[in-house]
């Protein structure tokens, strides 16, 4: 046991000094740049020998050192940086948090000597990228200033195959259309095989809600994604969303949902995973929920076998007078790129992040190396077989590589067009048709249209501030504060006026929960605040700040 | 030790029947869990997304297993926590009793001030940032020993310990001190190898508190060469949703090129399982010590 | 006696006081030093500035938790739950202590032990899972309790208030009681086996043995856990459980004050709130542990501590 020990201790010690000796042979006399990214998804020693990377370090002349900090209470890690100033020298993923704090250099001038790509792929758009307060720009986010195919949307209506099928392939609209549409599948098959069917999928833990209780009232009335705002196009005044006519229209339809059985009582207790599992079992027949997030559920479904529950996707409204405007893209910024300001050498960091601006660096991240890994076939970038197939089997390959990986880097991504007229992403509306198993085709071809997409029409009218979601209210604020307390509430009270068994306490639990947002959490302070940001934020977008 | 009664009366008998059925329940009930755990880490993921597994994998796999184990700084991870814990656990055990043996000691001029001090230290903290601090300017900030100082005194092991302390007879000591022992061979000598359960069972409570340790791996390194296992593992876990702060989160990354992607409930199991296991391997070596001296003739030291 | 001075005494201690000293040397810098940091409370902090040049106000968050209804209810379920939680699981970790120590077959005794205390290393998130799948209404404990025809429908237990906390003072049992089992077993190996012994010759029963042996011998191990144990009622039951079991209908009742703190503090990066709400409880748990001080005088002289 001893000697096992010693052993174990003396072997520790030569790794412990070979460790670095071999680290001081390597490098060579490149400065070297320390990088902060702030997700989770990257594994640290796969990155930095990523090919993709290397390419980058060899191009520019510069060694660099990402640190991953995982997606756990970055809020901790983050507090004790700010505290001792330790910083990176280049950081991603950050945002108005680092701001104030101090962290990040003004990047105007950098851009102007050494971020011509940058400059050149944003255009107007860098103006959104400006701090209200003071208005510089301190990050770069993944621009999205340019027309996108949709291939498949977010947030929209989720129908079962097999529920469209039995039914004929019905035109579905309206909330009216959905519960007609219930109530007749349930009349055919009351259950799968024993087990009920759960007819309305909802979870409603902490941001579930937003997705599946909060947001559907937007869409279906005709709302961009303000999330916790209603906002009033004319004056900009804010009132909170939960407080609205609208959303109380929605859980009217929800109370209804309950009172013919098409709710359950759990619904409000769902958590995530458990969701997930319905979901995967096929039980849940529809739902209004952001369909990239249940793609786990149906690759479940797929592999068990059950391809005709899986999901078409279409836009809901409340009545035929509304447009749909769920899928149109608000384009506003929350996070990006910094250069943080004790960073040694900030035209050299100023110059990284230029190159991932840039088309050669876009087309590297997203595609990969010419001949390593894609073609030009037809003029059209192409993916290589074996390549592709890795892609689709390996999950580790796309980290290995360091392509489609990066979140959050300065790239553009999905159906978004390059300036040389190719897309920036493998996957795009062209690929998805011949992709898409059996019951999607027949779906597909029912329905006429080659993709989801094609059902959503995103060119309507977004708001002149981007989404209101990503509006910023000052951290540690009374508004906030008050914020958080409306959240508490409605969390308790929603449910409790979803499951009123008649009109009259309907309106009297509504009218009561209104009540204690407005005395007891004092959300008016919120609404203030909120339409101030958006005066501003509009301020300078116009750039005249 | 012969000479008991070698027939058990009937009330003996039903009462050990009882003993054992009701043990035997419990285990069933604490046992069931962690199997269902270990039988989700051999199931696929996708089938496990279903439900309904309980008992046995229903579609039975080892890539849980394999793409843990493949990961690819596993072998630094596994090395620093094992050296964590030995170093760790040995460090902190011989400071505990050395510091317990000192607070016994009734006759000990400082022991009423240290006393206090420990049990007001059990309750108050003065919270992560200026904890940082100490840390930081201590020049602990990336070094293997910020594992092992921080580490070395437990206030509610201290108290444990002391409690146990106190009960062994102080003639003991006495007799030593007349001898001419100083209280350093007497701690090492005599009380150390009399307080064997107390000793066992804080190198087992001190190893799992170094073994589970994640968090000061990524809070004080930078976690590439003093990476450990555990917090190789929460990494992967904390791809979960369940790090997810709020709505804003999710739609930033779906809007910015990132990803929603769920750790597979499979992964986790399969982490919980790699996480414990070395524990429960060690465990039963630790084991021997609570369970002499219950036994026909146990022997004490 | 020769009335020495305290020099004098520390003199001839002075191999104790060599051994102690680095101790509380270590205490001082790991324990104490960092309390400076309780000054974050009364000022506006911001990492930005540091804490003193952050702007002063005094009580405000103290203030500010005082007088919010929420925080006195979030106070009655932490005192609930950790209350239950300290009183079942030392009964049940003593009483599992006490069962394992009668068991004479090595073997059995050692599996059982083993056994028992998995579930304290399945984290909380894999426990809540379990604990939803089992008490959901397709659950596998309504599915028993209606066979058994002693309910009538079924009941969706996570979601009523009032079983919250009964669920889970059960499942905190249930995951800590092999684990809390360890150091009472430790504590019955260091009887005297003589006492046993000589308690067969005089022909007590196996009940007796226990009632008059083992349980007095561990006694001041089962008193000074008992005043720890409160003196961290505040504490007892954690973030994790509040959490992860409970959800927005039983939110009432299931929140305690690690999830206040987190809710009204860290989550919205008000780390003066944090230090504010650190401060009372570090305030009430010594008051707490003192009080239990007190209080055990009666039954052990000197107290525990």
């Amino acid at each position: 046991m001893k000697r096992g020990l010693s052993l174990l201790l003396a072997l520790m010690l030569v790794i412990g000094l070979a460790l670095p000796l071999a680290g001081a042979i390597a490098e060579d006399a490149r400065p070297t740049l320390t990088v902060f990214d702030f997700t989770e998804e990257l594994d640290q020693y796969l990155i930095n020998n990523a090919t993709t990377i290397k390419q980058m370090e060899d191009d520019l002349g510069v060694n660099l050192e990402i640190e991953v900090v995982s997606g756990m209470s970055t809020e901790e890690k983050t507090s004790t940086m700010i505290a001792s100033g330790d910083y990176a020298d280049i950081m991603f993923r950050v945002d108005e948090r680092m701001i104030e704090a101090g962290a990040l250099l003004p990047l105007d001038d950098l851009l102007e000597s050494d971020g011509q790509d940058v400059l050149a792929a944003w255009g107007d758009s860098i103006n959104k990228l400006r701090y209200p307060d003071d208005g510089n720009i301190y990050w770069i986010g993944s621009p999205r200033n340019r027309p996108e195919e949709i291939t498949d949307p977010g947030a929209c209506l989720m129908v079962q195959y097999e529920v469209l099928d039995k039914l004929g392939y019905p035109t579905i609209k309206t909330l009216d259309d959905v519960y007609q549409m219930l109530n007749d599948y349930l009349a055919i098959q009351p259950d799968l095989n024993g087990t009920p069917f759960i007819p309305w999928g909802i979870w409603a833990d902490s941001w579930g809600y937003n997705h599946t209780v909060n947001n559907p009232a937007l869409w279906v009335n005709g709302f961009t994604d303000d999330s916790n705002a209603y906002v009033d196009q004319q004056t900009y005044d804010v009132t909170y969303f939960t407080a609205t006519d609208y959303f109380k229209n929605y859980v009217s339809f929800l109370n209804k949902l309950y009172l013919n059985n098409l709710l359950s009582e759990n619904a409000f207790i769902t958590k995530y995973d458990e969701f997930n599992s319905q979901v995967a079992s096929g039980r849940v027949l529809a739902m209004i929920y952001n369909a990239s997030l249940a793609s786990d559920s149906e690759a479940a479904l797929r592999a068990a076998g059950m391809p005709e529950r899986c999901y078409a996707r279409f836009p809901i409204l409340a009545d035929e007078s509304v447009v749909d405007r769920s899928n149109v893209y608000c384009e506003s910024y929350d996070n990006g790129v910094g250069i943080s300001t004790s960073c040694s050498d900030p035209a050299l960091a100023m110059k990284v992040i230029n190159y991932i601006a840039s088309l050669k660096g876009n087309i590297l991240f997203n595609w990969g190396i010419e001949g390593v890994h894609y073609d030009v076939i037809d003029g059209k970038r192409v993916w290589k077989e074996e390549v592709a197939q890795k892609f689709a089997t390996d999950p580790n390959y796309r980290y290995q590589e360091g392509i489609d990986c990066l979140g959050w880097w300065p790239l553009y991504y999905g159906s978004m067009k390059l300036d040389d007229g190719d897309y920036a992403c493998p996957q795009n509306k062209q690929a998805f048709y011949g992709n898409a198993d059996d019951w999607t085709k027949k779906v597909l071809d029912a329905y006429g249209i080659t993709c989801w997409g094609d059902n959503f029409d995103t060119s309507g009218t977004p708001t002149p501030y981007g989404y209101g979601w990503t509006l910023v209210i000052q951290a540690g604020s009374d508004a906030e504060l008050a914020l958080t307390k409306a959240d508490t509430v409605r969390h308790t009270e929603v449910p409790t006026v979803v499951m009123s068994q008649t009109q009259e306490e309907f309106d009297a639990n509504f009218a009561s929960m209104v009540d204690k947002l407005y005395n007891e959490c004092k959300i008016n302070l919120w609404e203030d605040a909120m339409k101030q940001a958006i005066l501003d934020r509009m301020e300078i977008w116009g750039g005249q700040k | 030790m012969k000479g008991k009664l070698s027939y058990r009366s009937p009330s003996e008998r039903i009462g050990n029947a009882l003993l054992y059925a009701v043990l035997t329940l419990l285990g069933v009930l604490m046992l069931y869990p962690f199997w269902n755990v270990f039988v989700l880490a051999l199931n696929e993921p996708l089938d496990t997304l279903r439900g309904g597994v309980y008992l046995w994998p229903r579609k039975f796999t080892l890539d849980n297993l394999r793409q843990i184990l493949q990961m690819r700084n596993l072998l630094t991870a596994f090395i620093n926590s094992i050296l964590r814990t030995v170093i760790g656990s040995t460090v902190s055990v011989f400071c505990i009793m050395m510091f317990s043996y000192c607070l016994s000691r009734r006759d000990f001029v400082m022991r009423g001030l240290l006393q206090r001090m420990v049990v007001i230290s059990m309750y108050i903290s003065g919270g992560l940032i200026p904890y940082y601090f100490v840390i930081r300017n201590l020049g602990l900030l990336n070094n293997f020993l910020v594992y092992i100082i921080p580490f070395m005194l437990n206030a509610f092991y201290v108290l444990v310990a002391r409690s146990f302390i106190d009960q062994l007879p102080s003639s003991l000591r006495e007799s030593a001190q007349i001898d001419g022992a100083n209280d350093l061979m007497i701690l090492i000598r005599i009380i150390i190898p009399l307080s064997l359960p107390i000793v066992a069972t804080l190198v087992l409570f001190t190893a799992v508190d170094q073994w589970n340790s994640w968090y000061d791996t990524y809070i004080y390194t930078k976690g590439t060469d003093l990476t450990t296992l555990q917090y190789e593992l929460v990494k992967v876990l904390s791809k979960s949703t369940a790090s997810i702060k709020n709505y804003e989160d999710v739609q930033s990354r779906l809007l910015s090129g990132g990803t929603v992607t769920s750790t597979p409930q499979s992964i986790r199991m399969a982490i919980t399982v790699v996480a414990t296991l070395p524990i429960l391997c060690v465990y039963p070596f630790m084991q021997r010590y609570f369970i002499q001296g219950l036994t026909l003739g146990g022997v004490k030291g | 006696m020769v009335k020495r001075t305290l020099a004098q005494k520390l003199w001839n201690q002075r191999i104790l006081v060599a051994m102690a000293l680095p101790f509380m040397v270590w205490m001082l810098v790991f324990n104490f030093a960092p309390l400076m940091g309780w000054s974050m409370a009364f000022v506006n902090y911001k990492p930005r500035y540091g804490i003193f040049s952050s702007e002063w106000v005094g009580l405000k968050y103290f203030a500010e938790f005082i007088t919010d209804n929420r925080f006195y209810e979030v106070l009655r379920n932490t005192f609930a739950m950790s209350g239950l939680n300290i009183f079942f699981g030392t009964f049940s970790a003593i009483g599992l202590a006490v069962l394992l120590s009668e068991v004479r077959s090595t073997a059995f005794k050692r599996t059982i032990q083993t056994v028992s205390y998995l579930p304290h290393f399945i984290s909380w998130v894999v426990v809540s899972n379990i604990f939803y799948t089992f008490l959901s209404s397709e659950g596998l404990f309504n599915d028993v309790l209606l066979r058994l025809g002693i309910t009538s429908e079924t009941v969706s237990y996570m979601s009523k208030e009032t079983s919250f906390w009964g669920i889970v003072t059960f499942s905190q049992v249930w995951k800590e009681m092999g684990w809390n089992a360890i150091l009472y077993l430790a504590a019955i190996t260091a009887i005297d086996p003589q006492l046993y012994e000589a308690a067969t010759l005089d022909g007590v029963t196996r009940f007796g043995k226990i009632r008059y042996i083992t349980i007095p011998c561990i006694m001041p191990t089962i008193m000074m856990l008992l005043v720890l144990n409160i003196g961290n009622l505040l504490n007892a039951t954690g973030f994790d459980p509040s959490y992860l079991m409970g959800n927005d209908m039983t939110v009432n009742y299931s929140e305690n004050l690690a999830v206040y703190a987190y809710t009204y503090g860290m989550q919205m990066s008000r780390y003066s709130m944090s230090t504010a709400l650190s401060i009372f409880n570090s305030m009430f748990s010594l008051l707490l542990v003192w009080s239990a001080n007190k209080l055990s005088t009666r039954f052990i002289e000197g107290g525990i501590l």
